[in-house]
């Protein structure tokens, strides 16, 4: 052991969040500070890109009819890493499909949605034109498109986190940000070895399938087990950019772990709408990328560089 | 007089035979632990790839990844 963990939880974009550092004797106080940091940058990063938010930065250049808007640096960052995500899966990820979901049913918060038969968004296509200016610190997204960073926005946050808890206190061994499940990790646990990720079951409730043991990087899940809808829950959130309506193709739920946490919640969005083989595929294509791919039924298979063990299996270090 | 001494003399010897029973028993030992947990780390195309699911019961997780609730 090299020191003891220290974590705040709070709530944020929704959701319950946990930040934690690795503290050493007599770094208290240096811990607060990093975990204030990253609590700060949590909201900060809330503020400029709900949806939900009126005011927020991604509303107004939702709001501004193809016009260039000056946003803040969270937003285009968030907006440039979102279309390399939709590059790398070639549009499986798109974050442009703010219609489609809306026409589907999804068109308030999820508390306040009322039961209603899915639509399609007339006129809407993926692929909307969107850009954002580093030197100008300005975005654009196409008239009568609309930008929602729901399948990046919190991995992208987690990593903004860890950079700011970390940056706030650099003598600290290591820290993790953990919103709602989109997790960042970088630098040591307390116990000097890999920070232990458990990945739930949505199966089995309460339960978990196993533990990644990760160095640095980040880990996110994405599937249909939850935010269901429409009659009797017969639709999700997971819009396949190809129809813009749910994807009726992919697994219950699929984790996805590799170095940069934006990516991987964008890559675990994909994911999510795609079979078996196009996942293998996909990871073909990726090496800085593991997944764990949980069927409806059927055993989870682990794709890339991640290896399996299943419960109750007999486990030999390496 | 003589029995009091008696009666007292026997409770000590019982008391001291269990006494020396219990100590030199063998003690019971106890449930096996679980296998340690084990992180396997592997390497990656890259070589600094670390990534491996394993089944650790006695290991708590720092974190649980999970399908994200619905926001708000």
């Amino acid at each position: 052991m090299i020191g003891r963990f220290e974590r705040r939880a709070f709530r944020a974009m929704g959701t319950s969040c946990m930040v934690g550092v690795t503290v050493r004797p007599g770094q208290r106080l240096v811990a607060r500070k990093a975990l204030t940091a990253a609590e700060v940058e949590v909201a900060a990063c809330e503020s400029a890109l709900s949806r939900f938010e009126p005011r927020s930065d991604l509303s107004r250049l939702n709001a501004a009819s193809g016009r260039w808007v000056d946003v803040d640096e969270r937003l285009l960052s968030a907006v440039r890493s979102a279309l390399r995500a939709r590059e790398d899966t070639g549009g499986r990820f798109d974050p442009t499909i703010l219609p489609a979901l809306v026409a589907a049913g999804y068109d308030r918060t999820f508390e306040e949605l009322a039961v209603r038969p899915a639509r399609k968004a007339a006129g809407w296509r993926a692929g909307a034109e969107l850009e954002a200016d580093p030197d100008t610190g300005r975005a654009r997204i196409e008239a009568g498109a609309a930008l929602d960073l729901g399948g990046i926005g919190k991995g992208f946050s987690a990593g903004r986190a860890l950079d700011a808890m970390l940056r706030a206190a650099p003598e600290l061994d290591g820290g993790l940000v953990d919103l709602g499940g989109d997790i960042a990790v970088r630098g040591l646990p307390p116990d000097g070895t890999l920070w232990r990720v458990a990945i739930a079951d949505a199966r089995r409730p309460g339960q978990t399938l196993g533990t990644l043991g990760l160095l640095e990087g980040g880990v996110a899940t994405s599937g249909r087990d939850r935010r269901r809808f429409g009659p009797e829950g017969s639709l999700h959130h997971l819009i396949d950019p190809a129809t813009g309506a749910p994807a009726e193709e992919g697994p219950l739920t699929v984790t996805v772990a590799g170095d940069d946490p934006a990516q991987v919640e964008a890559h675990a969005t994909a994911l999510a709408i795609s079979s078996l083989a196009e996942a293998r595929g996909h990871l073909d294509r990726f090496a800085e990328l593991s997944a764990l791919y949980v069927p409806a039924a059927g055993e989870p298979v682990a794709l890339g560089e991640l290896a399996f063990v299943p419960a109750g299996d007999t486990v030999t270090a390496s | 007089m003589r029995r009091v001494w008696a009666t007292v003399v026997s409770v000590w010897a019982v008391l001291a035979i269990v006494a020396v029973l219990a100590w030199s028993r063998p003690s019971t030992p106890s449930a096996q632990p679980q296998a340690s947990p084990t992180v396997l780390v592997v390497k990656g195309k890259n070589g600094s790839q670390r990534l491996v699911v394993v089944n650790a019961p006695s290991a708590t997780p720092h974190a649980t990844t999970q399908t994200s609730p619905p926001p708000r």
